[in-house]
């Protein structure tokens, strides 16, 4: 079990509409740095190919009929990736699922089910071999099953079928749902044998895992009188009969005639009682135990509840976002550049270096920044062309959800001007890369013949042609025809075949067929995609623009359709430039890091900060802005694990930044006018990190400087941030009695009292304490940085800093290193939390309960390669959610606020 | 008042922070083009200027009610126009939970839904009061509404939910406007919008080709773009008629950027293209937000503030006394833009009287405090006289619980709509009426 991390249970970590953090309920020591994964080894564009011989149930085998991915935290840490294939039937059903096989020959097959009182017995074959064997799942406890050795088993190279039929079940099984059977297959080993066979299996054995003991099956779940008396003494007392606090009535609750709550709402009350929310301090808890075993039955409802009812979350329609709307137009009609400056380009190339073809990342690059501030102001790149308002970021996600996007007489003023004033700008021709086979008039043929194709038809097969790449999807008759007979009016008023094309293409950049993301309405429940419309969430992930016409390619003939078609495309796209948009709209945006442009640390405290006193434009925060962000583009170009953005051993830098995070004030030798360069472009390079109080995104300068206010830092909001950003947990709103506190720290400690000791002072009654407890020990952490983002031992005044905390309640950490720590140790809880965040991007909406068995599904290939960004996008990609659109219930949207204040 | 007669050029250069008098050109000779058209008098508009945030109330409520009321130390700006104002106080909104309060305070300001009718977006929103009052006050104005913002925040930190006060219905923002030279250029530059005739037929025909592919949900979706295509289309039909009033108003385009105005001046610009929308009969309705809500970003108020301040967190900080008194001047800041905007409406001669005296120019805010989050007691300063319908100069003050969208009913009487109830509006604010 080479990827298990040891040490530490829980019960498997719930996405619902924010993330689930898996609870953490006993608290094991942490892995020492010797045993400690290093993220740091993870690179290359495929995953590295040391899990070859292992096939995950939860991330390598394929899902057919009722297959799902289970986690087994909660069950004890003998499940390898913490997770198996859970699935079910009725006696004669059989579970089907393949692998794959690399090369061919004989095989030793270990398989490795789970035991369980509600499992069945299963006849295991393999198709075109003489595998066959019986095996008895029931226990009355949960555990590992006896491995299934099956040995000199030939297989072809390839896809290989594999069939558990359930025949049967123990006498004293308790059958699930009434009539069915459970089967849990967590992996299965596949060593081959040829030439020889090995040393007695030395693979094998390694993998061997003991039958558990009593002790060690934790957290089974409550049998179900055991669940009605735990819901009756803990919770009925306040939610129920006439008292129903919060409006939750949970009277008849795990009662097995009542019907059962929604998923949203087990979802709601599992959280509550797995981060100790509830049931309150001054009323009867559980011990840990108990609670450890409702949260998991809870997990157990909520999985069967999703299982049955099976419910997909549609996407509403959207329209692109001017960002998208920019690479949309750029690829479109082959542009030698952006159509418009877009401020939210934080980073400006100033000579290309992003190329994730190379896997290499440089280690020195010359960028720009943003414009910024009241004198500078971004110049237009097409004279008269000017980008539509932006579309704010909607709450805890993107700017690109369908529902947020709105239509209206103004915004489509500004697509249609933006539509002639693309096509009329006085640079266009020149700019423009499809002149000669859009716009140029067909050349005449030799004086005297007749022309081989007349202009009316080539204009008529270029249209098609545009039409398709605009619109991604097939041009009937119909729509070729109103445009081309718009062309040939204009053609006839103005005899110019240039004129009547480019009026024609400023028609499409402003249709609601270019402009909005459409994808025909799901026949029954949920529908696959067709190739077209895959073709353009894909590009639109990926490269936040048009499929380009390889991928066209693949959409008219409806191979994208096929896995490994998709998977090529995704590993040519990804390797394109173009992929580079994951970095300037998902990441910045990710990271909130627009932010930064308001941040104003205090002139007088903060001087360093600005080129020159109240000189605005010049702040120091937009070379900040660069850091965080060239780190991500170097785990995406080299293919790198995520996990690095929690903590690297090297980061991006350019000189006067790195003099920033040194010990001495930075610039103090230079003059007021000149402290720092920003308005030239900077030469960034690759710095390594031996202290870890730096590297990762958390504790840059960038990151520090935007959560805090002018004259202090503040925890709450940086606090907020972090549960928001890294564990994709945002807090609820504030509540409005909100108690005051000082905006300066001086006043703070002139009392004597740290920020820390005056904010807690604050928290005078019992539900604000319960939500600080969460959110606060995240931003106290952070103590250590001031306002600005630079290591300071001590507050100014002398006083201690206290950075210790706990993380969800329950691991505990000294300081930013020891956080640090705990998320290596427990990379699910990122690495679910990125995952979500990029799926939620992905697709364009937010996501709910109903996405877990997906995100489920993902975050257990994305444990498996320790993070590799790309397997994160490809498990995103292979996702239902990603690939189906859906009816969908009638899903309500409620906007939850990732705010924290004071 | 008498009406100021400034030069033409004069107008929306963005240089005028500094002048005393106001900025807007005034066009006597041709205003209110209905003056001439209409037996029935010029026609009413309605505009909306919002404060984000909430008040300092201590420093807000004036003393004594009726004609002889003392205006509050925020209010000490408008004095001039004392008699011109209706200072209603108590007016409130009911506070739905589970939702942040000051997103609740933008976006259900106006509403006119219930408190208790929750849109998909988990607020009480429906189309806004503004809105509602284009339906039928914008059915023959090349424009049906505007919508402005001076927010000054380029860091987009807060959601579309604080950021607008007008919405075309529960989950449909009507996105304001926040560069005054795209505003300038959407009312004054028609001649671009006519010559795209061609290119709406071929986009509506999209529009009706793609919408029977679509489920539910999507076709709602395609409607807004629909309804987009119509709402301009006739824009360009009405806006031709207008052709030559605009050109002989021949107003200049302001030159300054807005990033680079004072907040005063930034406010005032986009005051002053209202005016002259409204002055010209381009629109009847209007609404203006001076900044959005939240946002807790620091910002200059050059001339008022040395440093940048955060007007979010300061309300949350009230209870110290330094605070409250930088609040309160935050809050005699916006009064003042208000006083100015007032006295520039009615420097606007109309008939027999100012385009002030036709108009119901109101001031307000979604939250009375921003200290807890309160919808009661929310600032309310209506100015104007709506064609003599009100009788301004008095200070009203209700019962607590008043629905504050009695007060939209009332105005949405006035401007012609045939309306029993509006949102949990309990009977229209008889009291105001001359």
């Amino acid at each position: 079990m080479q990827w298990e991390r040891r040490g530490w249970t829980t019960v498997g970590g719930w996405g619902a509409i924010v993330a689930a953090i898996p609870i953490l309920l006993c608290c094991a020591p942490s892995a020492t740095p010797a045993d400690r994964f290093d993220y740091h080894s993870v690179r290359g564009r495929r995953p590295s190919g040391s899990t070859a011989q292992r096939r995950e149930g939860e991330a390598d085998l394929i899902f057919r009929g009722t297959s799902r991915v289970q986690p087994m935290r909660g069950f004890g840490d003998l499940w390898s990736g913490h997770a198996q294939l859970l699935w079910d039937g009725v006696i004669g059903d059989t579970m089907e699922t393949s692998f794959n096989v690399e090369s061919a020959g004989l095989h030793r097959i270990v398989i490795q089910c789970t035991v369980a009182p509600d499992y069945g017995l299963f006849e295991v074959t393999i198709p075109h071999t003489d595998v066959r064997a019986t095996i008895d799942l029931y226990s009355t406890a949960v555990g590992l099953a006896p491995p299934l050795l099956l040995e000199h088993v030939f297989l072809p190279a390839g896809p290989c079928e594999i069939a558990f039929k359930l025949t049967g079940a123990h006498r004293a099984a308790r059958p699930f749902q009434e009539t069915r059977f459970l089967l849990g297959l967590d992996h299965l080993d596949l060593v081959p044998e040829t030439p020889a066979v090995p040393a007695s299996g030395e693979g094998a054995t390694s993998s061997q895992p003991t039958i558990p003991s009593a002790t060690e099956v934790a957290a089974v779940p409550l049998s179900s009188d055991e669940f009605t008396a735990a819901s009756k003494q803990f919770c009925v007392r306040c939610h129920g009969g006439d008292t129903t606090e919060g409006d939750l009535n949970l009277t008849s609750f795990g009662e097995s005639h009542a019907p059962p709550p929604t998923a949203g709402i087990l979802q709601q009350i599992r959280d509550r009682i797995a981060y100790r929310e509830m049931p309150p301090e001054n009323e009867p808890s559980p011990d840990d135990n108990v609670r450890r075993r409702l949260v998991n039955t809870l997990d157990g409802q909520i999985r069967e509840y999703l299982h049955t009812h099976d419910l997909g979350v549609p996407v509403v329609m959207r329209r692109l976002n001017r960002y998208e709307y920019n690479n949309a137009v750029r690829d479109l009609l082959h542009l030698r550049g952006d159509i418009y400056p877009l401020p939210e380009k934080t980073i400006r190339i100033d000579s290309p270096y992003f190329n994730p073809a190379s896997g290499r990342f440089p280690d020195e690059l010359s960028v720009r920044n943003r414009a910024l501030g009241k004198e500078h102001i971004e110049n237009q790149i097409l004279t008269g062309v000017t980008p539509f308002a932006i579309d704010l970021q909607a709450e805890g996600g993107f700017n690109n959800r369908g529902s947020e996007l709105g239509m209206s007489p103004v915004l489509l003023e500004s697509l249609l001007a933006l539509g002639t004033t693309i096509v009329d700008s006085p640079e266009f021709d020149g700019y423009c890369g499809s002149w000669d086979t859009l716009f140029a008039a067909p050349p005449l043929p030799p004086s005297g013949q007749p022309p081989t194709t007349l202009p009316e038809a080539v204009a008529r097969e270029r249209l098609a042609r545009l039409l398709e790449v605009a619109f991604r999807c097939r041009i009937d008759d119909e729509l070729l025809d109103r445009y081309h007979r718009a062309f040939i009016d204009r053609w006839e008023a103005t005899g110019s075949f240039p004129r009547a094309m480019k009026d024609a293409v400023a028609a499409v950049l402003a249709s609601p067929r270019f402009i909005y993301l459409a994808e025909a309405a799901a026949t029954a429940g949920k529908t696959p995609l067709d190739g077209y419309e895959l073709a353009t969430r894909l590009s639109f992930f990926l490269w936040s623009s048009l499929p380009d016409e390889a991928l066209l390619a693949v959409a008219r003939d409806g191979s994208l359709l096929q896995d490994d078609v998709l998977d090529k495309q995704v590993e040519r796209m990804l390797a394109d430039p173009r992929s580079r948009a994951l970095a300037e709209n998902f990441a910045r945006q990710w990271l909130r890091l627009d932010r930064m442009v308001a941040a104003a640390p205090d002139f007088d405290r903060f001087p360093h900060y600005y080129a020159r006193i109240g000189c605005e434009q010049w702040k120091f925060g937009v070379l900040l802005m660069v850091e965080p962000l060239l780190l991500f583009e170097s785990i995406l170009v080299e293919d790198r694990s995520i996990m690095l953005l929690v903590d690297s051993n090297y980061t991006y830098r350019c000189d006067d930044l790195q003099e920033w995070y040194g010990d001495a004030m930075p610039f103090a030798t230079r003059a007021n006018e000149n402290r720092f360069g920003a308005w030239s472009a900077q030469h960034f390079r690759r710095r390594p990190l031996d202290d870890r109080r730096q590297g990762g995104v958390l504790t840059s300068a960038a990151v520090l400087t935007m959560t805090s206010s002018p004259l202090r830092t503040n925890p709450i909001t940086r606090g907020a941030w972090v549960a928001t950003v890294i564990l994709n947990r945002p807090p609820p709103p504030p509540p409005d009695d909100i108690p005051p506190i000082e905006k300066d720290d001086r006043a703070i400690e002139s009392l004597g009292l740290t920020l820390r000791q005056r904010l807690t002072a604050h928290q005078t009654n019992a539900s604000c304490a319960a939500c600080h407890a969460r959110i606060d020990p995240l931003g106290f952490v952070l103590e250590n940085y001031d306002a600005v983002g630079r290591w300071r031992e001590k507050y100014p005044s002398g006083l201690e800093i206290d950075s210790t905390g706990q993380l969800f309640g329950e691991l505990p950490f000294a300081d930013i290193v020891g956080l640090k720590d705990q998320l290596l140790d427990h990379p699910e809880i990122f690495f679910r939390a990125f995952s979500e965040q990029l799926l939620s991007y992905a697709i364009g909406r937010r996501l709910d309960v109903n996405d877990t068995p997906a995100v489920d599904r993902i975050v257990a290939r994305v444990e498996a390669d320790h993070g590799q960004f790309s397997t994160v996008v490809r498990g995103i990609v292979a996702s239902p959610p990603f690939r189906q659109r859906s009816q969908g219930a009638t899903v309500i949207d409620l906007p939850s606020t990732e705010k924290g204040s004071e | 008042m008498k009406p100021y007669r400034l030069s033409r050029r004069a107008v929306l250069r963005g240089a005028g922070a500094a002048l005393p008098l106001p900025l807007l050109e005034i066009m006597a000779p041709r205003t209110a083009r209905a003056e001439a058209t209409a037996t029935s008098g010029p026609p009413i508009r309605t505009a909306f200027f919002y404060i984000p945030n909430g008040v300092v109330q201590s420093a807000w409520n004036p003393v004594d009610t009726g004609e002889r009321f003392t205006l509050s130390p925020t209010m000490a700006p408008l004095e001039d126009v004392r008699s011109k104002l209706l200072v209603l106080g108590n007016l409130g909104r009911v506070k739905v939970a589970g939702t942040d309060g000051h997103a609740q305070a933008s976006t259900c300001w106006l509403s006119t839904a219930a408190p208790d009718e929750l849109s998909a977006d988990g607020y009480p929103l429906k189309r806004t009061i503004d809105q509602v009052i284009a339906d039928h006050a914008g059915s023959d104005t090349a424009f049906r509404s505007l919508e402005l913002s001076c927010n000054p925040f380029e860091d987009n930190r807060e959601s579309v939910y604080f950021d607008n006060i007008s919405w075309y219905g529960g989950s449909h923002v009507a996105r304001s406007l926040r560069d005054p030279k795209t505003v300038f250029q959407r009312l004054f530059r028609l001649e671009e919008q006519a010559s795209r005739r061609s290119v709406l037929d071929l986009v509506a025909g999209d529009a009706r080709a793609l919408r029977p592919r679509l489920g539910q949900r999507d076709r709602e979706k395609l409607e807004e773009y629909s309804h987009s295509v119509r709402t301009v289309e006739q824009q360009i039909e009405r806006v031709r008629s207008r052709q030559d009033d605009i050109r002989r108003l021949n107003p200049q385009m302001p030159v300054k950027p807005w990033q680079a105005m004072h907040r005063d001046e930034f406010i005032q610009v986009m005051g002053d293209l209202m005016i002259l929308a409204l002055q010209a009969d381009l629109t009847r309705v209007a609404t203006l937000m001076t900044a959005p809500e939240r946002w807790s970003a620091p910002l200059k108020v050059e001339g008022w503030f040395e440093k940048p301040i955060e007007h979010h967190s300061l309300t949350h900080n009230q209870g110290d006394e330094g605070v409250r008194n930088d609040l309160a001047k935050l809050d005699r800041f916006h009064i003042e833009q208000f006083a100015r905007l007032v006295q520039k409406m009615d420097a606007v001669q109309e008939g027999e009287g100012t385009l002030l005296d036709n108009t119901m120019f109101l001031l307000g805010s979604g939250l009375g405090s921003g200290e807890l989050h309160e919808p009661t007691n929310l600032p309310t300063i209506l100015a104007g006289g709506a064609g003599g319908r009100l009788r301004p100069g008095r200070h009203v003050q209700y019962p607590a619980g008043t629905p504050i969208a009695n007060l939209w009913l009332t105005m949405a009487r006035i401007m012609g709509l045939s309306r029993e109830r509006i949102g949990d509006s309990t009977g229209a604010l008889e009291e105001i009426f001359g």
